[in-house]
């Protein structure tokens, strides 16, 4: 009984995007963007600078109301909701608990005032956790996780690099086991080698949770390792969708075929 | 006769490169392709480079989109089309019933070569230690010396990598089996290391569909040679 409705419960698409348009003034952000995402499924959106990425991620993750179309997603007990029908507040919430944003630079997602350990603590406190010594314990556990040496729980996040600064703000986001996360050039600014360590954690943090995730990036061989599926976009439309290795070892549209085309080989 | 249950069938296959970005040519490269392989047998693809073996391969596997036509493989006892499956379907298949073995290995800087190898099989739900045990058994067969089993394989030789990269493929006991030239770099011994997996997997009733360019393996680890063509030679 279980088991059956736990496969009936991951049929269903977390995240199902119909008709969405954007648009700033006369130019058109995003247009027309059909897809669904399911549970433990990465998602990985490459294009152009200015092909309506970013905009896609903040009207997917409730940051950015698009003009037409639905964000439906699928709650925990199985029920659809379009993301921008439910109350402010709602979304709030879910926004915090159920879904992780991670930016690319850390500066958006941190707060810089309160300590490392007090970043991640935060998000269990915003969802009712009020036991301290708890609260510290299970911060620890996601400092650890993400390498984060514990004895620096308490120093600021101005004092780590910026690769550290990334892996506590994916710390923050994981904290309190959300379904779906959002990223947004999480590997963009960091050292190459930086960049190979923080990529390890994703995938593998992404495998263990059974974690959704979209990741917005420009690097093909970010896509290439971490994604099950490739979304190409230009002009704010996307030009194709498919499985990350016929995308990128059979593109089909002309702009991923120069896409592709125009990465160099290592 | 051989009634040994089907487990590759492809119906006129047709698979061409429409090249948008240079000059708008299509390259037509398999057409009214027909190919079939039961359990149990080795099928290796023979024909001059450029014929589009590789191309069989990678359209069996979803990675090349089919033009036309069929591709079915037994999943879970039932035939699917990896030409029109859904993406959630196609990646099921390949990670319990589709195996696909590179030339080169392609892996995650930083992973180390035991867990590179157990990776697949911790996918299909198998719990991590016993996927090591079994990647640890791989790795011995195939002579990659145990000090080099937990240190990212990046700097290994090609010969290591490549051992590396079978004992990945061959991790899970997959009932299909695909090899694109796996043993290029291997001397010959290693070789009949391959060969030896090649034929446990044969006898446990899987299909294996290679590509070898090294025509005495072939000979020794097939059942059967099919033989791919370029089109226009075969119109002609």
């Amino acid at each position: 009984m279980n088991a059956i409705s736990k496969i009936a419960a991951n049929d269903l698409p977390l995240l199902s995007v119909r008709q969405l348009d954007k648009s700033f003034g006369a130019r058109t952000a995003c247009r027309n963007i059909n897809f669904d995402l399911w549970p433990g499924e990465v998602l990985a959106v490459v294009g152009e600078s200015g092909a309506g990425k970013s905009t896609l991620l903040r009207c997917l993750c409730g940051d950015q109301q698009p003009d037409l179309g639905q964000v439906l997603f699928t709650r925990r007990d199985g029920s659809i909701s379009d993301l921008y029908d439910i109350p402010e507040p709602e979304r709030r919430i879910l926004m915090r608990t159920d879904w992780g944003i991670i930016h690319q630079n850390p500066r958006d997602g941190l707060r810089f005032g309160v300590s490392a350990g007090a970043n991640v603590g935060e998000r269990l406190m915003a969802i009712g956790a009020r036991n301290y010594a708890e609260i510290r314990r299970t911060a620890a556990i996601w400092l650890e996780r993400l390498e984060i040496d514990v004895a620096r729980m308490d120093e600021l996040p101005f004092t780590f690099s910026g690769g550290m600064q990334q892996r506590l703000q994916i710390a923050r986001n994981l904290v309190t086991q959300p379904r779906l996360v959002f990223m947004d050039e999480p590997t963009g600014g960091l050292d190459v080698s930086v960049q190979a360590k923080l990529l390890d954690l994703l995938r593998s943090l992404v495998g263990e949770l059974g974690l959704a995730a979209v990741i917005v990036t420009h690097d093909l061989a970010v896509a290439r390792l971490l994604a099950d599926r490739l979304m190409v976009m230009q002009g704010g439309a996307v030009v194709e969708l498919g499985l990350t290795d016929q995308v990128l070892d059979d593109p089909q549209h002309p702009y991923s075929q120069l896409l592709v085309s125009s990465v160099l080989q290592i | 006769m051989n009634t040994a249950p089907v487990l590759i069938d492809v119906h006129k296959l047709e698979k061409s490169f429409h090249l948008h970005t240079q000059g708008d040519v299509t390259l037509t490269v398999l057409r009214g392709l027909d190919f079939r392989v039961t359990a149990g047998e080795c099928v290796v693809l023979s024909g001059p480079s450029g014929a589009g073996k590789s191309t069989l391969l990678r359209c069996l596997y979803g990675n090349y989109l089919a033009r036309s036509g069929q591709i079915l493989v037994r999943h879970d006892g039932t035939m699917i089309d990896i030409a029109t499956a859904h993406h959630r379907t196609i990646l099921d298949v390949r990670r319990r019933t589709l195996g696909y073995v590179s030339q080169f290995l392609r892996v995650v800087p930083r992973v180390t070569t035991l867990n590179v190898v157990a990776e697949p099989l911790v996918h299909t739900g198998t719990p991590v230690e016993s996927a090591r045990a079994k990647a640890a058994g791989l790795l011995t067969r195939l002579g990659i010396p145990e000090r080099l089993w937990h240190v990212a394989p990046q700097t290994f030789s090609g010969g290591e990598q490549q051992r590396v990269n079978i004992a990945r493929g061959f991790a899970v006991d997959y009932p299909v089996l695909l090899l694109d030239e796996p043993t290029s770099a291997l001397d010959p011994e290693n070789r009949q290391r391959v060969a030896g997996l090649i034929e446990d997997a044969k006898n446990r009733g899987a299909a294996v569909v290679g590509i070898f360019h090294d025509h005495d393996f072939g000979s020794m680890v097939g059942t059967r040679w099919f033989d791919v063509q370029p089109i226009a030679k075969a119109a002609a």
